[in-house]
């Protein structure tokens, strides 16, 4: 026996605001003309896309950002107090609460970010934090799904954060994967790199639709391969498998995707392993592709449920927004969305994300 | 359940843990952290002689990560150093899934989680969806720390406790454990 599972509410604080008014706002004045002043805007001195935020250290904006965005999350849903204390949490994070580990080393251990989770929400359930590179917060809301899909629970908050540290941004230098130039172009033959961004989104899954817009959830995979710890297999097969595996999932021919959410990282290798697995995954059915790196930046383990809280946004507003940065590459067989498109509120859309270690993770939510 | 396999030792060094896995693995664990290294002689000793499917899916639960390399890094950011790509790499928990994954061929998930009790079941009810689901055939799950004496007040032992489940016994030895 399987239910269905909705999107009842959602939040999302990132560099483009910290309330879906302002995100929308914002996303109004990124057209490709100025685009590169307004990441130069958004980046600031930090070089990465940054949460507006008043807060006096890191451990205070850690825990304020986040408790801000998992209450907005909540009222849009409309849970009532029972109703929060069914939430199972689940939370997808790549550094996790280092950004306060790094202001002062007081509390060992990951747990405490569940706990204070389960308090703001009052849940009387479990919490699992899920740390899988890029791919977290997307693992997350994958297995939230399935459990309600499968009736082991009633209901989830799933949530992605990740916000400013110096381990992260040192940790990429190191490796020499930031962009030098600070401009995101995915999948662009000139692009040179990531751009960092810090962000943070929750959402409620649930049974039972709370409105008439709210999307279902349909299918999703996770496939890894044991290529690289930091690079995808080049060939692309297992992120066309982990596409394919996903549109199983959900019982849908390739035909009913309309959309597709590169994971387009910006780096050279991803950029180029994710190109030939979008290719053999969509052969001879073209699909417009977009990416949202370019408007918040590359917020990691975060980037799963932050990316679902955008485009969903985007969506119900009447437009997907087209692909920043990208102008031209020899090799790809396919143009990120070169033009804004109008939307009605509905499509089905394939998020693909890609995380160190191979992880690669696929999800299908539609609306019709 | 097919087999479960413990480490439980005093506070150990790192080139100890290495010797150990070399004499069972030709697995390339250069400039690896502890964390990363328990991690894979725990789950190759567990799977020893065991014949099972690539589809295999790793579960590693942990409640501290890399915590002397997290340490480290700390120290490095404070002393206002350079931290170098291995010092990120080891701080990065998820890779010891990974390397895991690697050593044993297996193409299943791989999936790390924090845990608050020192406990496996998280880790074995994600493996139990996924098998229900068919989405992999076996499972192993795992509890890797490493000692947290000398950081903070509190203390531990290097862990590496490591379950396997085949597909065919599933359901009932994982309730038995979580129970």
């Amino acid at each position: 026996m399987t239910t269905d599972v909705f999107i009842t509410g959602s939040a999302l604080a990132c560099s483009l605001g910290n309330s879906s008014t302002q995100i929308l706002t914002n996303l109004k004045y990124w057209d490709s003309e100025n685009y590169e002043n307004l990441v130069q805007e958004a980046c600031l001195n930090n070089t990465l896309y940054h949460i507006h935020h008043s807060a006096q250290s890191p451990t205070k904006k850690y825990y304020q950002v986040l408790a801000n965005v998992v209450n907005k999350a909540i009222k849009k849903a409309g849970l009532t107090y029972k109703m929060q204390e069914e939430l199972t949490i689940f939370i997808g994070s790549t550094s996790m609460k280092i950004a306060s580990d790094e202001e002062q080393l007081t509390h060992l251990g990951n747990g405490i970010i569940g706990q204070f989770v389960a308090d703001i929400t009052h849940s009387k359930n479990h919490f699992y934090l899920i740390s899988t590179a890029c791919t977290s917060s997307a693992n997350a809301f994958d297995y939230a799904a399935k459990m309600i899909k499968n009736q082991q629970i009633k209901r989830a908050l799933v949530i992605g954060i990740e916000i400013l540290n110096k381990s992260t941004k040192m940790g990429f230098e190191s490796l020499l994967l930031l962009s030098e130039k600070n401009i995101y172009r995915p999948f662009d033959e000139t692009s040179d790199g990531i751009v960092l961004g810090e962000a943070c989104s929750a959402l409620i899954l649930d049974t039972q639709r709370n409105s008439s817009d709210d999307f279902a959830y349909l299918g999703s995979a996770n496939v890894c391969d044991n290529y690289s710890e930091t690079t995808s297999n080049p060939d692309g097969i297992s992120i066309a498998e982990c596409l394919n595996k996903a549109l199983q999932d959900a019982n849908l021919s390739i035909e009913q995707i309309d959309l597709i959410k590169a994971h387009a990282t910006g780096s050279l290798n991803n950029n180029l392993a994710e190109a030939k697995g979008l290719d053999l995954f969509m052969q001879n059915h073209p699909i417009p592709i977009c990416a949202l790196k370019p408007f918040i930046g590359h917020t990691l383990g975060a980037c799963g449920t932050n990316e679902i809280t955008l485009l969903l946004l985007c969506i119900k507003n009447g437009f997907v927004p087209s692909v920043r940065g990208f102008n031209h590459h020899n090799e790809l067989t396919f143009t990120p969305l070169q033009n804004k498109i109008k939307t009605h509120g509905k499509a089905n859309i394939l998020f693909n994300y890609i995380g160190f270690s191979g992880n690669n993770t696929a999800i299908i939510l539609g609306k019709k | 359940m097919k087999k479960y396999y413990q480490l439980l030792q005093e506070k150990t060094d790192i080139s100890i843990y290495k010797q150990w896995l070399k004499k069972i693995s030709d697995i390339n664990i250069r400039r690896s952290s502890k964390f990363n290294i328990l991690a894979i002689y725990g789950a190759l000793k567990c799977m020893d002689n065991i014949h099972f499917s690539q589809k295999l899916g790793i579960y590693l639960l942990t409640r501290y990560g890399p915590i002397s390399n997290v340490v480290n890094v700390l120290d490095k950011h404070q002393a206002k150093q350079k931290i170098t790509p291995f010092d990120f790499l080891n701080i990065n928990s998820n890779n010891a899934a990974f390397y895991v994954a690697r050593a044993l061929n297996a193409t299943g998930k791989n999936m790390v989680l924090t845990t608050t009790n020192n406990s496996l079941a998280d880790g074995i009810k994600l493996a139990q969806l996924d098998m229900t689901l068919n989405i992999i055939d076996d499972a192993l799950v795992g509890l890797v720390d490493e000692s947290i004496d000398g950081i903070l007040t509190e203390t531990s032992l290097d862990t590496s406790q490591w379950v396997y489940f085949s597909n065919k016994y599933a359901h009932c030895q994982a309730d038995q454990i979580i129970s």
